[in-house]
């Protein structure tokens, strides 16, 4: 983070205003005006446009979303209803809530996993919402990158190979570059030693690692981070969240991080809270 | 470079550092012992059908010449002629027929051939050391040469001497009399190692045959032996018009209904063998689809990473694929190794007497051959195959977002 120390001080300060623009529910409830028609009514405004292009195109931007599920009565579970951000380049957001309020969901429809109801989704500029599933697929794997609760590696592959497998996917692999990349990176998350050691040889904390090692093995514009600390103990946890702000500084990613520590949301650029299927400041 | 999806399918059956992966261990070895029964019985049944073609060749000649089993009596100018033909080996004028043989008052009924001693030309292959304990030039109008099982069913040996009654003498004999007996001494015996030669056949000369019958200067069969025993029906059919009205028949047509019943019989076990396959092909199904199940979170985790539904339907329809085909390399391979030490294990399990009493021969006889192994292993890859594509239809089904959700 010190590495970009005026950067994040200047995204940080915009954001206090950005939270105001690209969650104007947000502001609205932050104010006392928590009832729906009320958001509704002043969701038209917008928020600092002379300070958002300073930043540039977002990475992210996400735009209303609205997203249902059927219910086992035959009705509808509304899960999202109207979420909005904005994540520009290099910009960490942490995303809070209790659970339920449809944190996972919200990530799963702007990273394009989930088809959404309503709402526009861009990636890097590129509306992505209306693409067939095929291209968002290409895109997202080259644009992003995923770090989960539960580390998901596969257990055939070796730390190296895991790393490497993102990019094979990606169709990003090229044979010596990618491998150096991949051990390049496991050393910058301290698993120097552990390169051939299969998954089930590895702690939670060093599957974690290899992870995020994974997620950023693309380079992606933008990394998605699913309680990534929600298996491990308080000092791993810290030590996890240390190293990955870090990386996600020195890579240049933007990154949004699900959360429920509000120690770990306090240290990025931006922290919302979603609660009911909107998106607030914290 | 290969597909991503190449390099994890691989990688899921063989992983880093494990070699290979228990279920693809046990699945490959199903499908290989299965191969192991199909091609394994496919090829003993080939060499069943191949060495009992050759040995019906060797004992009835390769075209067949006769009158609807009638004595054929103008057959001197025919067997000329048939003799010059360059595609003809041997020209054999044959009679034959079942007679009562005794010996130490033990009776059989074998089927007397005859062997013409005076021209010395048989179809037999004789050169192939047919003739055991004697001599085939010791055979006279007098003697006798016995099948060597027939010779052991009646405790007979070379210089005992045999009683034949054949079916004229009962023809010729009147009112109060009894039929004599031919004596014919035994010269020889005749080893082909086809069981239903040896113990079912004795030769006589000619002219012995004949007098047996009763068929004055006739004969039953004229017997050809060819130089390229593939042409059989070729010059069957070319030679027809020349000796009409004489019927020409190959040694297939003669033997059709007991050659019939190995064709017959190598596709029941075939068929019966094959669900051999189909059960291993269920295994595999059953094994993909528990680690469907158990690799959601990966599979939705790849679907993050960008993987498309048809790339995970290939991850497992390959490892369908990639079992079919080593499993199918390894039977091929196991059943050339069976099949190399097949004579002591037959020793072992059925024992070389009771495969001769049952099965002809006395060793099993074995033919691979292209048609049979491409079937199998086919058949084999192609149930692997699909019992894969069932589980990946259900991975590709999944999406993305709750698989990441499973539990």
């Amino acid at each position: 983070m010190n590495s970009r120390k005026p950067d994040n001080l200047n995204s940080a300060s915009l954001s206090k205003n950005q939270d105001c623009g690209e969650t104007t529910q947000g502001c609205l409830s932050h104010a006392g005006a928590e009832s729906q028609p009320e958001y509704a009514a002043s969701k038209g405004e917008n928020f600092a446009p002379m300070e958002d292009s300073l930043l540039g195109t977002p990475v992210l931007e996400a735009n209303e979303i609205t997203k249902s599920f059927p219910s086992p009565d035959g009705g509808k579970v509304e899960v999202l209803r109207g979420a909005s951000i904005k994540i520009h380049k290099a910009q960490s957001v942490s995303l809070m809530g209790e659970s339920g309020a449809g944190k996972t969901t919200f990530m799963n429809a702007v990273s394009a996993l989930e088809r959404i109801d309503g709402g526009s989704i861009f990636w890097d500029g590129e509306r992505i919402d209306k693409l067939f599933s095929g291209a968002q697929a290409a895109r997202r794997a080259r644009f992003m990158g995923f770090v989960f609760q539960s580390y998901c590696l596969v257990p055939e592959l070796d730390a190296l190979e895991n790393v490497m497998l993102s990019a094979r996917i990606a169709g990003l692999y090229r044979p010596f570059k990618t491998r150096r990349a991949a051990k390049d990176l496991l050393e910058k998350v301290g698993l120097k030693d552990r390169l051939k050691y299969l998954p089930s040889k590895l702690s939670g904390g060093e599957k974690q690692r290899v992870a995020i090692a994974r997620a950023l093995i693309n380079s992606p514009g933008l990394l998605l981070a699913d309680e990534p600390t929600g298996n491990l103990d308080e000092t791993t946890g810290e030590e996890i969240m240390d190293m990955f702000l870090r990386l996600c500084s020195d890579e240049g990613a933007s990154l949004l991080l699900i959360t429920h520590n509000p120690d770990f949301a306090r240290r990025t650029d931006k922290a919302l809270r979603m609660s009911k299927g909107i998106i607030l400041p914290a | 470079m290969f597909p991503w999806w190449i390099y994890v399918a691989f990688k899921q059956m063989f992983p880093s550092r494990r070699g290979v992966s228990f279920f693809a261990a046990v699945s490959i070895l199903g499908v290989a012992l299965g191969v192991l029964g199909l091609f394994g019985t496919q090829s003993v049944m080939n060499g069943f059908h191949a060495k009992i073609g050759q040995k019906l060749r060797d004992t009835t000649g390769d075209v067949i010449v006769k009158r609807g089993g009638r004595p054929i009596s103008e057959w001197k100018g025919v067997l000329e002629k048939l003799s010059a033909y360059p595609e003809v080996v041997a020209a054999e004028p044959c009679a034959k027929g079942p007679v009562m043989m005794t010996f130490n008052r033990v009776p059989v009924f074998p089927i007397l051939r005859s062997y013409d001693t005076i021209r010395d030309e048989s179809v037999l292959p004789m050169e192939k050391g047919f003739i055991r304990l004697g001599k085939l030039e010791d055979l006279d109008d007098d003697s006798v040469i016995l099948g060597q099982r027939l010779a052991y069913a009646m405790r007979a040996n070379v210089g005992d001497t045999v009683e034949v009654y054949s079916p004229a003498m009962l023809d010729n004999v009147g009112k109060d009399e009894i039929p004599m007996a031919a004596r014919l001494k035994v010269v020889a015996l005749l080893r082909t190692d086809f069981s239903s030669v040896d113990s079912n056949v004795a030769l006589v000369s000619l002219r012995r045959m004949q007098e047996l019958y009763s068929l004055g200067d006739s004969i039953h069969e004229i017997c050809l032996r060819l130089k390229d025993p593939s042409m059989d029906e070729s010059f069957a059919i070319r030679i027809s018009g020349e000796v009409s009205p004489l019927s020409v028949s190959t040694w297939l047509d003669a033997n059709e209904s007991f050659l019939s019943v190995i064709k017959m019989e190598k596709t029941m076990m075939s068929i019966i063998i094959l669900l051999i396959i189909i059960v291993a092909s269920f295994s595999i199904c059953i094994s993909l689809y528990t680690s469907v199940l158990r690799k959601t979170r990966e599979t939705g985790l790849m679907c993050a990473m960008g993987a498309r539904p048809w790339h995970i339907i290939c991850i497992y329809c390959l490892q369908g694929l990639l079992i079919g085909i080593v499993g199918s390399l390894a039977g091929l391979a196991l059943t050339g190794l069976v099949m190399h030490f097949r004579e002591p294990l037959v020793e072992i399990m059925v024992g070389r007497e009771r495969l001769a009493e049952f099965y002809y021969f006395s060793s099993l006889p074995v033919k691979y051959e292209f048609a049979d192994a491409w079937r199998a292993c086919a058949f084999a890859t192609g149930l692997c195959t699909l019992a894969g594509f069932i589980p990946a239809l259900r991975a590709a089904a999944m999406r993305a977002s709750e698989a990441m959700r499973n539990e």
